[in-house]
Parts: structure tokens; C-alpha cells; sequence
């Protein structure tokens, strides 16, 4: 199971291609991080989700219990209106849920992670039949719902970015026809929404932050000659650029501004390299 | 593999865009699609846009009659407008791309850039 979306839809990366551009951090395009291991499943190594293999554990755990649609209420759940861990139902039971929700302030990874599980449920089982849906405030309220009805009767497995555009009635009436209909809904918000079980809740760290500037600044195509190349590995190049963006007044100024929104920080990055490209790439 | 043959690296509006497509190391049975496309994108800050020029999918009926031990050609006039450009705020780029389905749900892609006019570049 890959834990890419889907292929690019863009050319390859020129060398005059600003890494910080929209396309090389829509939802899909870098695998999601997980900086924790969720209280809700067991891993072998419940304190370290560094490697990739311990990322696809993470992952494959919380697909396993969409699928299974299996919940078990242990250990310590993440409340995002209180932002606070509280202990679940001490009963250690087994519930059986319809619908889950990741839950996590603006530009945290909502998407990516939504994105990624669409890409896992259809490649791994089509047989499922999986329909996504961006609900943006483009749309009234009353057409977003008739949308997500509609894609709630059609197939089994719904993935719905943007919950929160739907009032809280046509929330309800969703989790309802979900439940009524036996279908898996999958949804993002900024709340946990009523009804739902919150399958992960998606916050800004130093740690993913360093992360995701290091996968974009992988696409920033190679300089130095081929002797250069041969005596430093890109690993060894794409850290110093990690580090002199990290150190950047531009990027303290940005995350003081932005806070839990990295996204919006990634566009003023965009600006940042666009104005000191020939300093930072002469440099090297 | 899929290799794009033929390609330029610039063409001028109005030109005939020609290039041959060639896949080996596949067993044709295999082969349930092929989607070949002509298509630009912008790359930028913020939303992007994308068009498809010319698209063609070869599948069924279609596809038994191909013999692919040779390559396979493809031709379309291009349009005289989005022209390649390299700015700050916006890239926009032109791209040929030939996509193989297979029945074990695999999918494989060549894709090759070429710039539509002279290129232009932010002064």
C-alpha cells in the first residue's frame, strides 16, 4: 500500500520551480506525519513513529478500524474543543461506528490525511465502492447537503472535506443516513462533530513543520556539478536549505502570524524564495 | 516502460505537435487502457489551474487491434494561447502525457515538458 495519492498531474519540477508552489503541498502530494501514535490502536513501539514503516503501522491501524468500523473505547481520547486528553469509557469496550472525523484547526493536514486515506480505500479495496466531496463555502449550505446526501446513498464508503459547511441539522441528518444506510463517513472539521468518533486529530508541531519544509524543499532540483553532486548526498543539501529557511526572519514572522496554520505560512514561503532564489541557490 | 519518442523541446503556435509512444517489458493482455494527453498547468502560489488540449483513451475494442512491438503515434495541432511562461507568481507549463492502465491495477506514466512559444520569462 503506497502512501502517496495519486500520480502528479504536473510536469516534473524544473529548475525553475519555486518549491514552496501550491502544487507540491496540495492535500495528496506529501505523505501525512504522524507525530504520535493514537491511543486508539496497539503498536509494538508505542513511542516512536519516525521510520516509514512505523507511518504506514499508524496508518494501516486507522484504516483498519474505518473498515472494520470497530472503536475500542480505551486509553485516553483527544477532546479538540477543550483541546485536552480525557479518558475514555473505562469499560474498555468495543463500539461499533458509522462515522469518524479528523479534527484540527486551518492548514494542519486535515485534507492530506483524508486525501491519503481515499487513495488507500481505493487502491486496496475498490471493491468498496469510496466517493470524496470538497464542501467549500462556495456553495450554500442547502446544495452542500444535497450533495453529501446524494453521495451517502451511492456509495459505501463517503469522504467528506469541510464537514463543518453543513449546519448542524444537516450534520445530524448525515451521521443519521449514514448510520441507516450502514455507511462508512469519513469527514474533516474543525469541531468533532456530533455523532462522529474522532479518528485523529490533526495539530501543528516543530517536528512536522521540519518534515514537511524538508519533503518540499526535496524538489528543489540540483546545482552544483557533477563532482559536487557525487561528494554531497542531497540529504546533506536539502538540510542546510531546511535550516537557513528555519532561521529565516521571514519564517519566525510568518508561524508568529500564522500559528497552527502551516499552510499559510507555506504561501509566504512561496514569496520568500521567490525574492532570495539566486542568493540561496548561489550560495550553494 | 514507456518511452515518448519524437518530441521537441519548443513549439510555436500553430504547430503540429507529433510524437510516437513506445511500451515494453508489458504483457499486452495486460494492458486494459491507454490514455494519451496534451495538457497545460499553472504552478504557483494559491489556487492552480489546469486544461487538457488534446486527450485520447484507447481501451476494448480499440485497443485489440493494436500491435505494440511498434510505437504507437500521436499528432495535434497546438493553440495559440496559454503560452509558456516563467514568472514569480506563475509558472505555466506544457506537458505531453501517455498513461497505461493494467488489469492488476497498476498504472504506469510517461510524461515529457516542452514550452509552447518562446518561452517567456518575468523581467
Amino acid at each position: 500500500m503506497s502512501l502517496f495519492r495519486k500520480p502528479d498531474i504536473h510536469p516534473p519540477p524544473s529548475r525553475n520551480s519555486n518549491p514552496f508552489a501550491t502544487r507540491f503541498f496540495t492535500p495528496g502530494t506529501i505523505p501525512f506525519y504522524f507525530d504520535r501514535v493514537p491511543p486508539v490502536q496497539s503498536i509494538d513501539q508505542p513511542s516512536l513513529c519516525e521510520t516509514l514503516l512505523e507511518q504506514q503501522a499508524i496508518f494501516e491501524a486507522l484504516l483498519a478500524q474505518i473498515l472494520s468500523g470497530e472503536f475500542r473505547s480505551q486509553g485516553e481520547l483527544w477532546d479538540p474543543r477543550d483541546s485536552k486528553l480525557i479518558p475514555r469509557d473505562r469499560s474498555n469496550r468495543t463500539k461499533r461506528c458509522s462515522c469518524f472525523a479528523i479534527v484540527g484547526p486551518h492548514g494542519t493536514g486535515k485534507s492530506t490525511l483524508l486525501a491519503q486515506l481515499e487513495h488507500a480505500i481505493l487502491e486496496s479495496y475498490s471493491h468498496r465502492s469510496c466517493q470524496s466531496l470538497f464542501l467549500n463555502s462556495s456553495s450554500s449550505s442547502r446544495q452542500s447537503l444535497a450533495r453529501a446526501l446524494r453521495l451517502l446513498k451511492t456509495s459505501s464508503i463517503c469522504l467528506i472535506d469541510g464537514f463543518e459547511q453543513l449546519p448542524k441539522w444537516g450534520q445530524t441528518l448525515c451521521v443519521w443516513t449514514a448510520k441507516s444506510l450502514h455507511r462508512k463517513l469519513i469527514a474533516t472539521s474543525h469541531v468533532l462533530p456530533k455523532g462522529f468518533v474522532p479518528l485523529w486529530n490533526t495539530q501543528m508541531s516543530p517536528e512536522i513543520e521540519r518534515y514537511v519544509i524538508g519533503q518540499l524543499l526535496n524538489n528543489v532540483p540540483a546545482v552544483e556539478s557533477e563532482d559536487d553532486l557525487e561528494q554531497r548526498s542531497s540529504n546533506f543539501k536539502n538540510r542546510e536549505l531546511l535550516e537557513l529557511l528555519l532561521k529565516s526572519e521571514e519564517w519566525r514572522i510568518s508561524r508568529a502570524k500564522h500559528r497552527e496554520n502551516l499552510r499559510e505560512t507555506l504561501f509566504d514561503m512561496y514569496d520568500w524564495w521567490g525574492n532570495r532564489v539566486d542568493e540561496i541557490l548561489g550560495n550553494r | 516502460m514507456i518511452r515518448l519518442l519524437g518530441l521537441q523541446p519548443t513549439y510555436m503556435p500553430g504547430d503540429t505537435l507529433e510524437f510516437e509512444y513506445r511500451v515494453t517489458n508489458i504483457d499486452d493482455a495486460a494492458i486494459i487502457a491507454v490514455e494519451s494527453s496534451v495538457c497545460w498547468v499553472t504552478e504557483g502560489k494559491g489556487t492552480e489551474d489546469l486544461g487538457v488540449h488534446y486527450f485520447q483513451r484507447l481501451s476494448g475494442n480499440s485497443l485489440a487491434a493494436i500491435d505494440w512491438s511498434i510505437a504507437q503515434r500521436v499528432a495535434c495541432p497546438l493553440p495559440s494561447s496559454p503560452l509558456s511562461y516563467e514568472g514569480k507568481l506563475l509558472k505555466i507549463s506544457w506537458c505531453v502525457r501517455v498513461r497505461f492502465f493494467l488489469s492488476d491495477g497498476t498504472e504506469l506514466m510517461a510524461q515529457q515538458p516542452f514550452y509552447l512559444g518562446t518561452i517567456t520569462r518575468e523581467v
